[in-house]
């Protein structure tokens, strides 16, 4: 009796152990599903880049959400050269600021169908110098890249 | 061990896993089809990105040399919906975005004939843009850009005499 009591026992448990690990395998896979369906309706197009000479010391890029889900600016991330730029960091450092044409008061969210200006600053003194060059921009694990020579 | 205890057991662990499949199953299947729909979703847009095609062919300056005339031609193979969310840019000064606005600095623009659909912009239509600009151009070369809301685009470059 008690040999059967401790068999139901440790199923009871094994059943329980069983069940709540599918639970949480499910919650898992409903938040990859989640994100990887995000990534693969993430998508933008660096469609123009302002005038730009070996003597700029900063450059411009439109950029338009041809995808279609909203991002936020904050998981917006800017590359120049290969090198990562910080929002809004210093002078000394290679930077950049983000704007929305044609908008009177824009939120902090790239909408599809939206146009966003990314302004590019060098490290003060630098200049974009002559060769080719590269500005690459990346969100969501979506990544567009815009070759450019001066 | 006897008697019925080994074959309850054996029921609870089943039960165990019969719950278990009955909440992974459902969520795999959904998972995996919202998965599905989504890539499709993309396929349709990369497939409509690949079909859609515009060319910037000439330009037409008014005598005030503040008004000027692009004709474009939609030569891909899909109708570009709602020409007003084209963006624009054209270098004055220096690079700049254009509004769509009947007044400067803006741009208008009309479609003739507009056949088959009076809002879209169809293949083999040609859209007149009108760029009005704030100050009058003078001799030099000048730039457009037009960009569809799928991400296409086309440059236009000429130079200008007085």
């Amino acid at each position: 009796m008690i040999l059967t009591i401790a068999a139901l026992t440790v199923a009871a448990l094994i059943s329980a152990t069983i069940f709540s690990l599918s639970v949480s395998l499910s919650s898992s896979i409903f938040r990859v599903s989640d994100s990887t369906s995000e990534a693969i309706l993430t998508e933008f197009t660096i469609i123009h880049l302002s005038k730009v000479s070996s003597s700029s010391t900063d450059l411009t890029v439109y950029v338009c959400n041809t995808g279609e889900i909203s991002i936020h600016q904050s998981i917006i991330n800017v590359f120049y050269d290969g090198e990562y730029a910080l929002y809004n960091g210093s002078t000394a450092s290679l930077n950049w600021t983000i704007g929305w044409p044609g908008q009177a008061s824009p939120d902090t969210k790239f909408d599809p169908n939206e146009l966003m200006k990314i302004q590019i600053k060098l490290p003060s003194s630098e200049t974009v110098g002559t060769g080719s060059h590269s500005i690459m921009i990346s969100a969501k694990g979506f990544t567009d890249e815009y070759w450019f020579a001066t | 061990m006897s008697g019925f205890g080994g074959p309850l057991a054996t029921g609870i662990i089943l039960i165990g896993l019969l719950g278990a499949l009955s909440t992974l199953v459902p969520i795999i299947y959904s998972s995996n089809n919202n998965i599905n729909r989504c890539e499709e979703r993309k396929f349709d847009r990369e497939f409509l990105k690949m079909r859609t095609k515009i060319e910037i062919v000439n330009v037409d300056i008014h005598p005030n040399r503040k008004i000027l005339y692009f004709n474009i031609n939609n030569t891909g193979q899909e109708n570009i919906r709602y020409p007003t969310n084209l963006t624009v840019f054209f270098d004055v000064v220096a690079d700049e975005w254009y509004p769509f606005y009947d007044n400067a600095p803006g741009w208008t623009y009309s479609i003739t004939p507009s056949v088959r659909n009076p809002l879209f912009w169809d293949p083999d239509e040609t859209l007149m843009m009108t760029i009005l600009l704030v100050d009058r151009i003078n001799s030099g070369t000048y730039c457009l850009v037009v960009a569809t809301p799928n991400g296409v685009t086309d440059t236009f470059q000429w130079t200008y005499t007085v």
